[in-house]
């Protein structure tokens, strides 16, 4: 399929950050590396699309980036660019939201590398309001206390303890229905 | 109904999804992502990877006040289109099962022609009724459906896709789609608008989202409006060059069809390139 088409550059495209930058590079190097899969992987069980969920990683990394002489002096650098990345991945849903209705009714093995239940897990959480979705991740996923979930998403913990105990049941009425394993047997 | 054991099960998904899924790879190294700072514009991928990834985050923006589809405060990025490529929307009308000759239905009198499609099964129709969908504010995106329970015509395996040269507007056709529409196949009947519906296309920055605009010429406006009409609360397919890149809901959210007043706009997580590549592949984009 031929490519006869250009596009006009965007003039924000022409701008470089350039001059003095105080940023240390290096460390956010070492931020950048050591962070990636971890971002990565929350990203992809809230989008359940590789493909946007690495676009979504690298625009949260470069958010914090561009803040880094900030960021940086932080105690959680990756807490921050955590909360960005998953306000994104929340926003993309907003945005896909027409075509999440077929999305589940994709052939998963016509992507041989992933598995089945990593689909319907990434399914069942966007069935689920962002910010429980969100609760759920944080602390059955990543293992953040009921304060801390609520401190990140601003809630209540009564209100987080009631949205973990509800999602947890939506989402594992979901892996129930399926035919396949919800986790990995091995 | 699920008992409070199932904490455990979520967990236990969550962190396994988790811990396989950070074993992947970054794109590129932290330099080419500290290079881009200060320039919205990413990376542009090959031709391979913008069709996937555009199809994979594509929407026919179903907007709950549609006919009021919002402007840009941006300035938009005007494109120039070769006119080379084919563009439709179509009614979707059930999904197909993988081409799978060797265990196909049994056809008396040799092999189907790609030409002659059978209708799809009364299960496997994707109309408003079977696919019900109910405007609902909890449910994913604002509704809930049946969508979940409604599978591939099964004996549609024995039909090859059509090919791109037969993809004709008056045409039933069978096509594959793209991830972002779902993958598998699609039985899709004839277009309601084509590229010549197209008056301009037109990419659209806003909050650092990329979108294409299309907007209809008055006889394209009417034709959209009535194929929009016809599958409300039912799915349309975007198809561009005899693949289906996406396939949205029309109007799920609302309890009744409004015009959409000769806009539609496709949107998604899309780069600027990769929007410019594809709204140049409408013909009438200008």
């Amino acid at each position: 399929m031929g490519d006869g088409a250009t596009l006009e550059e965007h003039p924000e495209g022409q701008r470089e950050d350039r001059g003095m930058d105080r940023r240390d590079a290096v460390g956010f190097d070492a931020f950048y590396t050591d962070s990636w899969g971890r971002l990565f992987a929350q990203a992809y069980v809230l989008t359940g699309d590789r493909e946007a969920a690495k676009d979504l990683t690298q625009e949260a990394l470069l958010r914090a980036w561009r803040r880094w002489d900030r960021i940086a002096g932080y105690d959680d650098p990756e807490g921050w660019t955590r909360r960005v990345l998953h306000n994104l991945c929340i926003e993309s849903w907003r945005r896909a939201t027409a075509r999440l209705a077929v999305v589940h009714l994709a052939t998963p093995t016509e992507s041989p590398d992933i598995p089945v239940h990593h689909h319907e897990l990434a399914e069942a959480m966007r069935s689920l309001p962002g910010r429980q979705a969100r609760a759920l991740l944080l602390h059955d996923g990543l293992g953040l206390t009921v304060p801390e979930t609520a401190a990140e998403l601003d809630a209540p913990e009564g209100t987080v303890r009631s949205w973990l105990s509800r999602s947890r049941k939506i989402v594992a009425a979901h892996i129930e229905q399926s035919d396949q394993p919800p986790v990995r047997r091995s | 109904m699920p008992e409070p054991t199932d904490d455990g099960v979520v967990a236990s998904a969550l962190r396994d999804v988790l811990r396989t899924a950070a074993a992947t790879r970054p794109p590129e190294p932290p330099a080419d992502l500290r290079a881009r700072s200060g320039r919205r514009a990413r990376r542009v991928p090959d031709l391979k990877l913008v069709l996937t990834v555009a199809a994979a985050v594509i929407v026919v923006a179903v907007l709950v006040t549609a006919g009021v589809v919002h402007r840009s405060a941006k300035e938009p990025v005007h494109v120039s289109g070769s006119g080379r490529h084919s563009f439709s929307i179509r009614p979707v009308l059930c999904y197909a099962a993988p081409y799978a000759p060797s265990s196909a239905a049994p056809t008396p009198g040799g092999l189907p022609t790609s030409g002659v499609l059978p209708a799809c099964s009364p299960s496997s129709a994707l109309t408003a009724a079977n696919i019900g969908i109910s405007p609902d504010a909890d449910g994913v995106g604002g509704y809930t459906s049946n969508l979940g329970s409604i599978v591939p015509d099964g004996a549609l395996a024995a039909y090859p896709s059509t090919p791109v040269a037969q993809v004709t507007a008056g045409a039933t056709v069978l096509l594959p789609g793209e991830p972002g529409a779902g993958g598998g196949r699609f039985v899709l009947g004839p277009a309601g608008i084509t590229g010549a519906d197209v008056a301009s296309a037109t990419v659209v920055r806003q909050s650092g989202q990329v979108s294409i605009d299309l907007h209809l010429t008055p006889a394209g406006a009417t034709r959209w409006d009535d194929l929009a009409r016809r599958q409300f609360h039912a799915i349309v397919g975007v198809v561009v060059d005899g693949r289906v890149v996406s396939a949205p809901v029309t109007q799920p959210t609302q309890s009744s069809f409004t015009s959409f007043d000769g806009s539609l706009q496709i949107s998604g997580s899309l780069t600027a390139a990769q929007a410019g590549r594809l709204a140049s592949w409408i013909p009438g984009s200008r």
